[in-house]
């Protein structure tokens, strides 16, 4: 495929390289139904003349079946080119778009730098989907539309040649004006190109500043930017729609010309005999079915300026070439270096005139480390993005292994090469994702076998110390169904430790789900059905639920409830009533402070009439109060043990009646497997209404990893925090049941570019990506500068240990504290080297790193 | 086993709530003289809370924002010094402590850790701001008591350290490096 430089190509490239069959099939239907477009022309002469002449009833019957058949498939065969044509256009478009993009990936850093990312993004979508409309009748449509000219033509020459040579007259003045008013069409489209790409620029670079947007609240300001583009382009339209129409009015103006030609000339003749009155009706249907392929010739020339002004534009606008090979020209196996890497008088310049490194010279033995420390500004980071390929030296020479770096390939470089940015690129997607960003790839060019185990990488993430985060991202998460099926033994396995070995330290922090205990801290609803109903608790699911309500009043619990909740609304009323403006006294109630008005005129006409004259909606208000109150937190009520012993007895009963469960079974834990099958539950967890018993033996699909392992509710979150967190963590660990809650976490989705991450977990992430690399050569440029002093020593470490005599690394070092751990330190000012050894003797020499050390 | 005993201890305490802390709060010497109101206001607001033995209330260096009054059991004080954790004083029922966090935003500098099995009210600071602004009338009075319960505080836990300052045999065993 690797033909021409993409962005050389003329737009008739994609139409003469692609899909040639499928073009060439669609111009023969197209020949073909020229056919019988002609054909009802003769009919219509043949109607008038013959059948209607010679008062030939059959022979009218046959022409008008002929006619009608012909223009049905005429019709149907038109549909068939359409439908192909836009089907030509759209498959060319995904083989444009898919070597573009490759094309645009690899491109070098200084594009990206001068390029707007919106402008990118619009070359790439909007702008060349238009292009693929035209593409996809690139050729068929003009060269129908020419023969179908000349096949009218040629059938009014046939009928009468000289009122057919005389109707052309009119078409060499079109095509004199058309041009010229497109031209002009041509200009404005070109700006109008140009503005829209400015105008994505400018959105894209709101959104992605959204937070000093929204921090300075400069929402005016932006709106400025886009309002003065929105202007002109509106402005540009304009133009564009007068040219446009203007070619349309011309070609509309010089069309009924012909008719008035053909009456004056033709209404001569045929009162004179020379004509007759068939040919005339056919030459008159001729004449306006000859229009046709000339507005199609018109605005396929059209859309082919159009096309072509935007095709130039996006085409410019890429016009650059990768500096440096994907793979080698002459085939050969992808290097393994050694990571030995030499640099020789080199100098590198931007724009050929800011020369940002000077006279570079330093040699770097395979595995030893080296610290690349100086001033800000003096060229650390130019330096690095040189070793990696980024930027392309300028003069000079810099090796690996004796290979100029500009002559390895990008595929070298992969293989060879770990990096690790001062501001690393997290992408969308999972933790995982992002931590084997770099080894898919590998694996993906069969340059490595297979990716790291999830062993391997549990370890790395042990590595760079992000093992708690991706713990908490775990217990966090609310696993999918498949997987948390395929994980449920261990999850239970888990509850059980926390259950059986860590009771004791638990009670203070979580009230159990036990089914023989009344639940202080949920609602009376999930006392009752004690179970999870249709994901997060919500009362109105029960008050609708029919089951449960008729549930409630077969047991006579509905009676009690309605008290309860009148009661509660009372006390509320009563105790709240002075500070009912402030949401905040509303934390001990199950009322919301919105509906304090509600209840309080509910509660005085309840004491008005008797409480079951009230209407079932009003007792529905005080049911859900009830329903919602939760004595541990709502300390507006009390509950005697007497309600409380009703609840549970209404709890046994439910169970068994309503969800065919025995309690005793369910609290022991002999129900065994999942009370539905996952199928079931897949069906019912995508409806609301999903019901999961707090069985001790049950998963609780809906809810996170951490509701699943502590099967209680917390109520002491502190105490979780500081010391039983851990705590079970431990525990887990030492039945090997941690590495379960990790692979979970590794699942979390970091967010759009891993906004969910903090900056330093991001920095930490894209660490083990490189170090997961186990490539030869690691290059580093402030790695660690978002980390803590505990994690920057870890990594140290980790390098200083494992890294140690098998891979060679460069780092830039902002801390100076930490460059001891090196083999050699190269400083730089200015973009010079100006002092270069080791960290004993440089301190010994008191120059510029002394210095350094000395004044930080 | 355990759960059952859990589930009595939360019945029993849970049998008058409002009325029964507002009780406990009246006889403290923090609420001697405030208004009944007041005192059933922060009793509907205040939650209790349960500790084990070792249990941490109170963590040296955490944000400060809540204030506890002893129920039942021991709470100890203590502070790091020196990679030591020393006792500073023991407080029983109805002692109040952490009453600094209600009237101003500090880490905490010192511990309090459950000595046996104990049980607190918890007061916190958005409620006491909460309630002085409903009652302003009772602002001053409850500032003064709050300092007082500090004053009374230093006094204390000096005393207690020069005794052990003096005697450091007697009273080694609460003033045990933890
Ligand atoms: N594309 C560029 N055009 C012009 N100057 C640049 C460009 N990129 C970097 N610089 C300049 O080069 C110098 C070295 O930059 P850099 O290598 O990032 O320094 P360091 O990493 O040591 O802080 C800086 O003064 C910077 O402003
Ligand atoms: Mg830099």
């Amino acid at each position: 495929m690797a033909d021409t430089d993409i962005t050389k190509r003329s737009l008739f490239y994609w139409v003469y390289n692609r899909y040639r069959g499928l073009q060439v099939l669609l111009l023969v239907i197209i020949v073909v139904s020229l056919f019988f477009r002609v054909f009802p022309l003769e009919m219509q002469r043949r109607i008038i003349n013959v059948a209607i002449n010679l008062k030939m009833i059959d022979k009218l019957y046959l022409y008008c079946v002929l006619y009608m058949g012909a223009v049905l498939i005429a019709g149907l065969l038109k549909y068939l080119t359409n439908t192909m044509q836009m089907m030509i256009g759209q498959k060319i478009l995904i083989g444009m778009r898919k070597e573009l993009y490759q094309h645009i990936l690899q491109l070098p850093l200084p594009f990206f730098h001068r390029t707007q990312t919106g402008t990118i993004i619009s070359a790439l979508t909007a702008e060349l989907t238009a292009i693929a409309t035209f593409l996809g009748g690139a050729l068929a449509v003009p060269i129908t539309s020419i023969l179908t000219f000349f096949t009218f033509l040629g059938f009014m020459i046939y009928l009468n040649p000289l009122l057919g040579l005389l109707t052309m007259l009119i078409y060499p003045f079109e095509m004199a004006v058309i041009p010229l008013l497109q031209r002009w069409y041509n200009k404005y489209n070109r700006k109008r190109v140009a503005t829209t790409r400015t105008l994505a620029s400018v959105v894209n670079e709101s959104v992605t500043g959204i937070h000093e947007v929204q921090g300075n609240a400069s929402y005016i300001l932006e709106q400025g930017k886009l309002d003065r583009l929105v202007k002109k382009i509106y402005s540009l339209m304009t133009k564009l729609f007068i040219f446009k129409y203007g070619i349309k009015f011309s070609n509309n103006l010089f069309q009924s010309i012909g008719p008035f030609l053909l009456f004056l000339i033709g209404g001569y003749m045929a009162i004179h005999g020379e004509f007759t009155i068939g040919a005339l009706v056919a030459f008159l249907s001729a004449y306006e079915k000859v229009y046709d392929p000339w507005k199609e010739v018109i605005e396929y020339y059209q859309s082919y300026q159009d096309a072509r002004v935007r095709y130039k534009q996006i085409m410019t606008l890429f016009a650059y070439q990768p500096e440096f090979l994907l793979e080698p020209l002459e085939k050969r196996e992808v290097f393994n270096l050694k990571g030995e890497i030499s640099a020789t008088n080199l100098n590198y310049w931007v724009n050929d005139s800011v020369q940002l490194l000077q006279d570079i010279s330093f040699q770097i033995k395979p595995g030893n480390h080296v610290a690349l420390v100086g001033f800000s500004g003096s060229g650390k980071s130019t330096l690095s993005l040189l070793l990696s390929q980024l930027y392309r030296i300028s003069s000079g020479s810099l090796k690996i292994d004796n290979h100029e770096i500009s002559d390895l390939t990008k595929r070298d470089l992969a293989r060879n090469v770990a990096n690790v940015a001062q501001h690393p690129f997290i992408f969308t997607g999972t933790v995982r994702d992002n931590l084997l960003y770099a080894s898919n790839t590998l694996q993906k060019d069969g340059l490595i076998e297979a990716i790291p185990s999830p062993q391997e990488q549990m370890e790395m993430i042990r590595e760079v110390g992000l093992e708690e985060d991706t713990l908490r991202w775990g217990l966090r998460s609310v696993i999918p169904l498949e997987k948390a099926a395929q994980m449920r033994e261990s999850f239970l396995k888990m509850r059980e430790v926390i259950h059986h070995e860590l009771r004791n330290e638990f009670t203070q922090a979580i009230e159990f789900y036990d089914a023989h205990t009344f639940l202080h801290h949920q609602p009376i609803a999930t006392n009752l059905i004690f179970g999870t109903y249709g994901g997060a608790y919500h009362v109105d699911k029960f008050i609708t639920n029919q089951q449960f309500r008729s549930f409630l009043s077969t047991t006579g619990l509905e009676k009690k409830l309605l008290d309860l909740g009148l009661i509660i609304a009372r006390s509320t009323i009563e105790f709240l009533g002075d500070f009912r403006a402030d949401e905040y006294f509303f934390q001990g109630s199950p009322m919301s402070q919105a509906r304090f008005d509600h209840y309080e005129a509910l509660v005085k006409r309840a004491a008005k009439i008797e409480f079951d004259q009230l209407k079932s909606k009003e007792l529905e208000s005080f049911l859900q109060l009830a329903l919602d109150f939760t004595p541990g937190i709502h300390k507006i009520h009390t509950l005697n043990k007497q309600f409380e012993d009703d609840i549970l007895r209404g709890r046994s009963q439910f169970l068994k009646q309503v969800a065919d469960i025995d309690l005793d079974e369910c609290r022991d834990g002999a129900i065994q497997t999942a009370i539905l099958p996952i199928s079931d539950i897949e069906k019912q967890a995508r409806t609301t209404t999903s019901y999961t018993p707090f069985c001790f033996n049950q998963y609780l699909f809906n809810r996170t990893l951490r509701d699943n392992i502590l099967f209680g509710t917390v109520i002491n979150q502190e105490l979780i925090r500081e010391k039983l967190g851990t705590l079970a963590l431990e525990v887990f660990k030492k039945h090997g049941l941690l590495d379960d809650i990790m692979e979970i976490g590794l699942d979390f989705h970091v967010g759009s570019k891993g906004d969910n991450l903090s900056g330093g977990q991001k920095q930490k992430l894209a660490l083990a990506r490189a170090f997961l690399k186990h490539a030869p050569i690691l290059i580093m440029d402030e790695a660690t500068a978002s980390l803590d002093n505990r994690s920057q020593a870890r990594i140290q470490n980790y390098i200083e240990t494992r890294l140690r005599g098998n891979t060679t690394v460069i780092a830039v070092v902002h801390r100076l504290d930490m460059i001891s751990g090196y083999d050699h330190i190269i400083v730089m000012k200015d973009g010079k080297i100006v002092e270069a050894g080791n960290y004993q003797n440089l301190i010994e020499q008191q120059g510029v790193l002394y210095g350094l050390v000395n004044d930080s | 086993m355990d759960s059952s005993m859990t589930a009595e201890n939360n019945t029993e305490h849970s049998a008058c709530r409002i009325s029964c802390d507002s009780e406990f709060l009246r006889k403290s010497a923090t609420f001697s003289g405030v208004s009944p109101e007041v005192i059933k206001l922060f009793a509907y607001l205040s939650s209790r809370r349960s500790f084990k033995a070792g249990d941490y209330l109170i963590a040296q260096g955490e944000k400060a924002n809540q204030a506890f009054f002893v129920v039942k059991g021991t709470v100890e004080i203590t502070v790091h010094h020196r990679n030591k954790e020393i006792v500073l004083q023991e407080l029983e029922a109805h002692a109040f402590f952490g009453e600094l966090a209600l009237l101003a935003k500090f880490q905490w500098f010192f511990n309090a850790r459950a000595k046996d099995d104990l049980e607190v009210i918890v007061i916190d600071q958005k409620t006491f701001q909460k309630v002085i602004e409903k009652f302003p009338e009772s602002k001053d009075l409850l500032t003064e008591r709050v300092i007082q319960a500090r004053v009374d505080r230093l006094v204390q836990q000096t005393a207690f350290m020069i005794d052990t300052f003096l005697d450091p045999e007697a009273d080694k065993s609460s003033a045990a490096i933890v």
